[in-house]
């Protein structure tokens, strides 16, 4: 058992609240929107009262785990935590369990002796080193349900009498209010935080999954006031439980490492655990091995319920405290359970959104992985049979194979703008090398539109100039970018152009000029097409959001090359945008000089 | 005689000597097209019969991929489950065989799987199939052999 003789219990000294029997009692206004008022806050002050009215030498106040039908100690006065060596008794072996069975209040005389039912005190030493004679258990009910026992108080006397019954009257009435009190504040913790969550999540809303369970494991960590907490997702297709999200600013997550024990048991029996110390109790099953020595570690674990019932998820909270210096044991409560359970309520319709989410990633994330074996098997296949016909001198249609190739390209392109639409834009990873955009860019891109332009007769015996021509590109140096997104973006801008231009095939012409401005490398893509409407000019960058013109001339496209062109920019520091609506129409890709000398930074953000 | 490369790849199929056309299993175009620069080229699909390999030959340079199951040998490892199975290799590879190049070719195209390789000394590239078809990654293996 865990040495915890150095444990105390220093508490800030809290405002003195006016305890009074029934009609004397003022609500304290301090109280309300408060959350440090705790239940295990207004037991100490409620004990520090009830002791001095009555004449105690000690106290203590217990919450009920009525699953497990265990008493967790959570307030003291007059008796510190060391001296309790544990602080959680079963209520069917000690003597304060009789308060929770019968709901009267209870006197035992006689602390050393041991009741014929077998209950018995269970801190004989406690009892030696206090001189502690008699006890008296005021069961605390639920004013909307007496069968209820919210609390346990006890009240302990050292060689005098025990308060009389006539002064039960009295104490059921503090105890009344002290039962309107911690409800109160705790309605008050639960609908509060359980409406701030949806204001919360808002802010993260077209993120990734992880950031929305972080923000709901932040919101709990205020609300319950404890050290860290982890909000695990159950992953349908694996079958198990991750830790999506946490916030946990003193590292417990990465000391312990059998913390995924308990939830997985929360998980699979749909129900909340609570551990008072769940790095030392064995019987838990729980280990605790990654815990330092002296540390206890208490966890509560809380299903995370979809509106249909099932079990998605679980949040789990810690608390820490060291069996050396002023540590504290903090041990969770089933109040605990329902604030944590208040705010997994509301997180629940967002919960079905968050887990459709990640079903669609994985399943995207398996059939790219499922198309890209196919392609590149082809691809390979084909530069093998193109090798084996040239060595052999085989007469070909060399062509047949350059189409091939080419729209194998184009299945390559396809399944690259899939991986960025199933990463989504806010986490474009980026393999930045030293290109020549010429080179390594435009004049690849140039060559995956080629099948686009020659279908639309853009590039034919008929119209003998080559449609797409380029100006100035040597004024760009060799800059630092991710050639494939690049060529990417490329693609999307001359895709669009060749889409929407309705004039005469033979005229179609596209300029692409390089620039050194102040503002950057700028490389304007400038063609002769229906252009762009006013005040389309920013809106064609949004997701899913096609200009006027698209609907008219009956473009086909889904609005979001220009969308993922402008992320892939931006996460390269640089922007996209329209310099001009029409006659020509121009788009500005524009680059910091700062990519001629090195790579982007790593925390580049894209402002979707 | 050319030099010797050894290619780890489960995409060769359960049966190594099955390798060839029409057992669809497209690596083999890849060692073709490494042998046509007339490298010897070994091929195994499991970590653990690189392991037996490794231990019977001299290699100049391996070709490894990243996602693989992880054999006994790295049964014990952190591999998420095959996922990383290539970067816990190349981490070993580092420490056995200090001196051998490793060039990854991997199926991944999400760059931070294998963030954790860069900088690694003994790691020269690391190619993504989908851009890199057996004639280019010849290419880059003659590159980093200086030939």
């Amino acid at each position: 058992m865990t040495n915890l003789n150095q444990l105390s219990t220093p508490r800030a000294e809290l405002p003195d609240i006016a305890w009074g029997c029934g009609s004397g009692w003022n609500q304290p206004a301090a109280l309300w929107g408060d959350r440090s008022w705790t239940t295990a806050r207004i037991c100490e002050s409620f004990l520090d009262h009830v002791t001095r009215e009555f004449g105690c030498a000690a106290a203590c106040a217990w919450s009920l785990d009525p699953v497990n039908q265990v008493l967790i100690a959570v307030a003291f006065k007059g008796i510190v935590t060391a001296d309790m060596k544990t602080i959680t008794i079963k209520c069917s072996d000690c003597l304060s369990g009789d308060a929770v069975d019968r709901r009267q209040i209870n006197r035992f005389e006689d602390l050393h002796s041991t009741r014929p039912d077998g209950r018995s005190f269970k801190y004989q030493h406690l009892a030696q080193l206090l001189g502690l004679t008699g006890m008296l258990s005021l069961p605390v009910l639920n004013n909307a349900n007496p069968n209820q026992v919210l609390l346990v108080i006890d009240l302990y006397v050292a060689d005098s009498a025990l308060p009389p019954p006539t002064a039960d009257e009295r104490l059921f009435s503090l105890a009344r209010d002290l039962a309107a009190t911690v409800e109160a504040c705790l309605y008050d913790r639960c609908i509060r935080y359980a409406n701030r969550l949806p204001i919360a999540l808002a802010q993260v809303r077209k993120a990734n999954p992880d950031r929305q369970c972080g923000v709901v494991a932040r919101l709990v960590r205020n609300a319950i006031g404890c050290d860290a907490v982890g909000v695990y997702l159950a992953s349908v297709e694996r079958a198990s439980l991750d830790l999506v999200g946490k916030d946990d600013p003193g590292g417990l997550y990465d000391r312990m490492t059998m913390l995924n024990f308990s939830a997985m048991n929360s998980w699979s029996s749909s129900r909340e655990l609570l551990h008072v110390d769940l790095g030392q109790n064995a019987q838990s099953g729980d280990g605790g091995e990654g815990s330092t020595q002296g540390e206890i570690v208490s966890s509560v674990c809380v299903p995370l319920q979809a509106l249909s019932g099932q079990s998605r998820g679980v949040i789990q909270c810690l608390n820490s405290s060291m069996s050396v210096g002023e540590g504290t044991l903090h041990p969770f409560t089933y109040d605990d359970v329902a604030v944590i359970e208040a705010i997994g309520r509301s997180f629940s319709p967002q919960l079905e959104v968050v887990q459709a989410d990640q079903q669609r990633i994985e399943s995207l994330n398996r059939l790219a992985h499922e198309l890209r074996v196919p392609v590149v098997a082809f691809r390979a296949a084909l530069e093998r049979v193109r090798n084996e016909c040239a060595t052999k001198g085989y007469t070909f249609q060399f062509e047949h194979f350059e189409e091939m190739g080419i729209y194998s390209d184009v299945m390559n392109r396809l399944l690259k703008e899939l991986d960025l639409m199933r990463r989504g834009t806010h986490s474009i990873p980026l393999m930045p090398q030293q290109t020549y955009l010429l080179r390594k860019i435009i004049a690849p891109a140039v060559r995956f539109v080629r099948p686009l332009l020659i279908k639309a007769g853009f590039d034919s015996s008929k119209n003998p100039k080559n449609p797409i021509t380029y100006n100035k590109l040597d004024k760009i140096p060799d800059l630092y970018v991710d050639p494939g997104l690049m060529t990417q973006v490329v693609f999307n801008l001359l895709d669009n152009a060749i889409k929407y231009y309705q004039g005469d095939p033979a005229e179609f012409n596209m300029l692409i000029e390089g620039s050194n401005s102040p503002e950057g490398f700028e490389v304007f893509f400038r063609d002769w097409g229906v252009g762009i409407e006013i005040g389309d000019a920013r809106i064609i960058f949004e997701q899913g959001v096609r200009g006027r013109n698209a609907h008219q001339f009956d473009v086909s496209g889904e609005g979001i090359g220009l969308w993922l062109a402008r992320a892939i920019v931006r996460r390269h520091g640089g922007d996209l945008f329209v310099g001009c609506n029409r006659n020509p129409t121009e788009f500005v890709l524009r680059l910091p000089h700062s990519l001629q000398y090195g790579p982007p930074p790593d925390n580049f953000m894209v402002d979707e | 005689m050319g030099k010797r490369l050894l290619l780890i790849d489960d995409e060769f199929g359960a049966n190594q000597s099955e390798s060839v056309p029409g057992a669809m299993a497209y690596m083999w175009y890849y060692a073709e097209a490494l042998r046509d620069m007339t490298y010897e080229v070994t091929v195994v699909n499991t970590i653990d019969r690189a392991l037996e390999a490794l231990a019977t030959q001299q290699f100049d340079l391996i070709l490894l991929d990243l996602m693989m199951p992880p054999g006994k040998a790295l049964a014990d490892a952190d591999t998420a489950a095959g996922m990383r199975t290539g970067v816990v290799f190349a981490d070993r590879l580092a420490h056995s065989h200090p001196d051998t190049p490793v060039v990854i070719l991997t199926m991944v195209a999400n760059p931070s799987a294998f963030q954790s390789l860069r900088g690694k000394p003994n790691v020269k590239k690391i190619l993504q199939k989908t851009d890199h078809p057996p004639n280019w990654v010849a290419e880059e293996v003659r590159e980093i052999l200086g030939e």
